[in-house]
């Protein structure tokens, strides 16, 4: 009589409240009654607000006050999309010699002109840059800007910042950041160094970072520095992060801006090697964007931030990848690493993602009240060798000698310290170092004086935290030459690889690329099976493999597009016309991407000339003008498409009856650009070589028919190095839409 | 110390009659405000319970019984303490062992009774078999048919959901 479905809406409420985002579209899914979930505005406001409020949807739906049943199903179509490769839109968006893909606003250059595109919001129209008109506007001084080089280093809120080296022997370096509304110019900035530079902005504050400081010791040392765009001054302190190890920004290092802080994240501990050493830690620092300086700066400490035991197996380093993510659900910010290891003596190495907590210690300075906060003081200070705690080596004589009880607080005073290593004055560790806190090995007879080694015992690994990549034995592996894109959605629990993968009966090996997804998703909570406890909820076992298994659903690895028949005549046409889209004939290799959490963009194509830019959106609200849906849908039918399947075999069922939406190459239309770019690559001048002058701009612009007179022509004649156009990938006319069209 | 004082009558749908101490009863802020409203005279009379059968009611005595010494519960300030499903004390998961009409009917009568920590309760043993499922699974575990078409389903999942003044 009564069920899930009499349930009065308050009741039904509060359920949703003790699940998840993913369990409530689920439900929603189960019947008509229940698709409420997703299309009443209300219930889908408290579902979006709480499960998911920190994604993109869900912040412009506050930010409009409204459409929070849309953004619900964006969310949970987006999550699908991803964990199923299945996205929403592939399109070929351009043509460029070198781009950028941030925020969803894709900055690519082409000649002497950057573009720049809002990919998220689907614009239909992109900000062209004329990059000698942009640099004679921002450096007037110099009068010659014809040769240098141009790189476009980072766009947030209609600011981009861009670094222009100028060449001959007495090059300079400038950062230039610019707004893209008003056209101002923000900064012209004259770069002392641009070693590994990179910078980071938001509205109101521009850093930018270098590689670049000889520390004492002899190695390369990060140097930060800081812009407030409202007082247009650089702060007056540089950031010197003396401590931060790791140089390559994505494996070892990396920087971000969260919530007001300026964070750096590095999975190095050492600038030496050790030959003995037990444990790894990540080191985070993070400081008020309005206020750098060192007194707010703040460290995590290593006996909160364990990240491996070496003992785990060695690590195939080119596979590290290592980002700051935010969780859409809670907001904050997590390490997000992939290792390829050889786990525990395993014959083969294997890819597994590790999100890890930030914990920074209280900002309190009191020693005391933190030795008390610790669960066990005397049991988590046995956890110590003394010197790992210390913040790199810094201080090496004073934390060793310092009795095994205070070590944690004097590792928080020499936090602080600068670089100074003291291994001249290390005497020998047996006397100096407490090594009985290190593990009783025979290896610790070798132990020397200037080695440092770290070690705690490892926390125990949870399995929410831990997630093995799928690719066990049954699996083709792909080397990391032909793994392009490598990609972790925490969101949804999905690797998601740009793959390329030959036919195997290509005897040329002719590029292929598809992509390839393994997620898993957390089953229904466990419970005894027998016994006094049966049917009574249990938690996972302490043993990760175990818990892995028995919490975690793990679908097979899916690809897309779908297999090909090996027999060409056999083929699918609209599957072939996708590989043909990702993989221009005419631009085939070098291919090289960035992914953010709904959409991916690579290049492909020969380095001495322009690269096409795809597009791959899994958000089925981007929308790109022109598209054509995908010809392989048409089909009236049940379920899904054999798109989904990748090793689906229905080929016959989709031959027939769609001969209407057939894969034509488009010819040029009124634009220079065409598929193979013949016409193009001959008035093509080099990128390092910017001789066009600006004049010429200026009359391109006034003979541009597209161009609307409105908001660009009132500046025209002064701001003549901007203007708008209508986006290239409208002229290109290559994509596909694999969404559904919307009923009703 | 239960003296006849203490006592109410409560009465269930069916006619029957249920005696318990008033403290036990009051679990129920629906039976407290009552009890306030009415003063004395409550004590005397028995008390109707018009939406609950009697096996629901002594099932939900049980649980008021079991539960009459907790503390009033705390302003639900902290939110994290809702989501955390697996923390039902096991007496609780016990109790709710039951078939899923029972459990159902119990959620609607501590709604309307206005009993927040069983109500919670048995909120969350349903979250408990929500959780995790894919909508078939959870059409299986609560007997639902799907009124979806196919074509519907991959609307769900696949329909575009480009902005209408684009």
């Amino acid at each position: 009589m009564f069920g899930l479905i009499s349930l009065p809406y308050e009741v039904l409420s509060n359920i949703i409240d003790n699940i998840s985002f993913d369990d409530a579209f689920n439900l929603g899914r189960s019947c008509k009654h229940f698709k409420y979930l997703f299309t009443e505005e209300s219930i889908s406001k408290t579902i979006v607000q709480t499960k998911v409020r920190y994604s993109n949807e869900a912040l412009a739906a506050m930010t409009v006050g409204g459409g929070n049943a849309r953004a619900l199903r964006r969310v949970a179509k987006r999550r699908d999309a991803l964990a199923t490769a299945n996205p929403f839109v592939v399109a070929t968006i351009g043509f460029c010699d070198a781009y950028l893909y941030c925020k969803g606003v894709l900055c690519y250059t082409l000649d002497d002109k950057l573009r720049l595109l809002n990919l998220h919001h689907s614009a239909q129209d992109e900000l062209v840059i004329s990059i000698p008109g942009l640099l004679t506007q921002a450096l007037s001084e110099i009068g010659d800007h014809s040769r240098g080089v141009f790189q476009v280093l980072h766009y947030s809120d209609k600011i981009l910042s861009c670094l222009y080296k100028s060449s001959g022997p007495e090059s300079t370096a400038w950062l230039i950041a610019f707004h893209l509304g008003t056209r101002g110019i923000l900064i012209v900035h004259e770069l002392e160094s641009i070693d590994k530079i990179f910078v980071r902005h938001n509205k109101q504050y521009l850093y930018y970072g270098t590689h670049s400081e000889i520390g004492t010791d002899g190695n390369r040392k990060w140097v930060i520095q800081g812009y407030d765009f409202k007082t247009r001054k650089w702060f007056d302190q540089k950031i010197h992060l003396p401590d931060m190890v790791g140089s390559e920004i994505g494996s070892t290092i990396c920087f971000e801006f969260h919530k007001d802080y300026f964070y750096a994240l590095s999975n190095q501990t050492s600038f030496e090697v050790e030959e003995i050493d037990w444990t790894s830690f990540y080191h985070c620092i993070r400081f008020p964007l309005n206020s750098p300086c060192k007194a707010l700066l703040e460290k995590t400490e290593n006996k909160s931030m364990w990240r491996r035991q070496h003992q785990e197996g060695p690590i195939d380093d080119r596979w590290t990848n290592l980002r700051l993510d935010e969780d859409e659900s809670s907001g904050r910010l997590r390490i997000v690493e992939a290792r390829k290891e050889w786990y525990l003596g395993s014959s083969r190495s294997q890819r597994t993602y590790y999100t890890t907590d930030i914990i920074f210690p209280k900002l309190e300075k009191d020693d005391e009240l933190h030795l008390n906060d610790l669960p066990t003081a005397s049991s988590s200070d046995s956890n110590f060798a003394s010197p790992s705690i210390s913040w790199a080596h810094a201080s090496q004589s004073a934390s060793t000698s310092a009795s095994s009880s205070s070590s944690a607080s004097t590792a928080s005073s020499s936090n602080t310290a600068s670089t100074d290593t003291s291994n001249t004055t290390a005497s020998h560790p047996s006397e100096d170092m407490d090594i009985s806190e290190l593990p009783d090995v025979p290896l610790l007879r070798l132990l020397r004086k200037d080695d440092h080694p770290h070690h705690i015992k490892p926390p125990a690994r949870l399995p929410q935290n831990t997630h093995p990549g799928n690719d066990g034995s049954s699996q083709p592996t792909f080397t990391l030459a032909k793994s392009r894109i490598r990609t972790y959605y925490t969101s949804c629990s999905a690797f998601l690889d740009l793959v390329d993968d030959p036919l195997p009966t290509d005897w040329q090996g002719r590029q292929r690329l598809r992509l390839r997804a393994g997620s898993r998703s957390l089953g229904p909570p466990l419970t005894y099976m027998n016994g006094r406890k049966q049917g009574l909820l249990r938690p996972p076992s302490s043993d990760l493999d175990i818990a892995l298994a028995e919490m975690y659903r793990v679908p097979e690895i899916i690809y897309w597009p779908a297999s090909q028949n090996p027999e060409p005549s056999l083929r699918n046409k609209h599957v072939d016309a996708i590989y043909r889209l990702m993989n221009p004939p005419s631009h085939l290799g070098n291919v090289e991407g960035t992914a953010d959490e709904r959409s991916m963009v690579y290049v492909t194509g020969a380095r001495n000339e322009p690269q096409a830019l795809i597009f791959i959106a899994f958000d089925p609200a981007i929308k790109l003008a022109g598209l054509k849906r995908w010809g392989g849908l048409c089909r009236k039918g049940v379920g899904e498409g054999p798109h989904i399947d990748g090793r689906a075999t229905g080929y016959a069922a989709e031959e027939t009856g769609l001969k209407g939406d057939t894969y034509v190459d488009v010819d040029e239309r009124d634009r220079t650009v065409t598929v193979d770019r013949k016409g193009k690559g001959k008035e093509r001048v080099r990128c390092s070589d910017i001789a066009v002058m600006q004049s010429c701009e200026t009359v391109d612009v006034h003979d541009r028919v597209a161009f609307p007179g409105s908001k660009v022509g009132v500046g025209l004649r002064r701001n003549a190095w901007a203007w708008k156009e209508r986006a290239m990938y409208q002229d290109i006319n290559l994509g596909y839409y694999f969404g559904m069209e919307h009923v009703g | 110390m239960a003296t006849e004082s203490n006592k109410i009558t409560l009465v269930s749908n069916d006619g029957a009659e249920v005696v318990v101490d008033r403290n036990v009863a009051e679990r129920s802020m629906l039976i407290k405000n009552m009890m306030e409203d009415l003063g004395e005279a409550a004590m005397t009379q028995s008390v109707p319970i018009p939406n609950v059968n009697e096996s629901v009611l002594k099932k939900v005595i049980e649980w008021c019984e079991h539960h009459k010494n907790d503390p009033p519960a705390a302003a639900d300030d902290d939110s994290d303490s809702r989501k955390k499903t697996t923390d039902i004390e096991e007496w609780d998961q016990k109790f709710m062992q039951v078939d899923q009409e029972m459990l159902f009917e119990i959620i609607l009568a501590s709604n309307y009774l206005d009993i927040k920590p069983l109500l919670d309760v048995g909120c969350k043993t349903v979250a408990n078999m929500i959780k995790g499922k894919s909508p078939e699974e959870i059409r299986k575990t609560f007997n639902i048919t799907n009124d979806f078409t196919p074509e519907e389903e991959e609307q769900i999942r696949r329909e575009n959901e480009w902005a209408e003044d684009r």
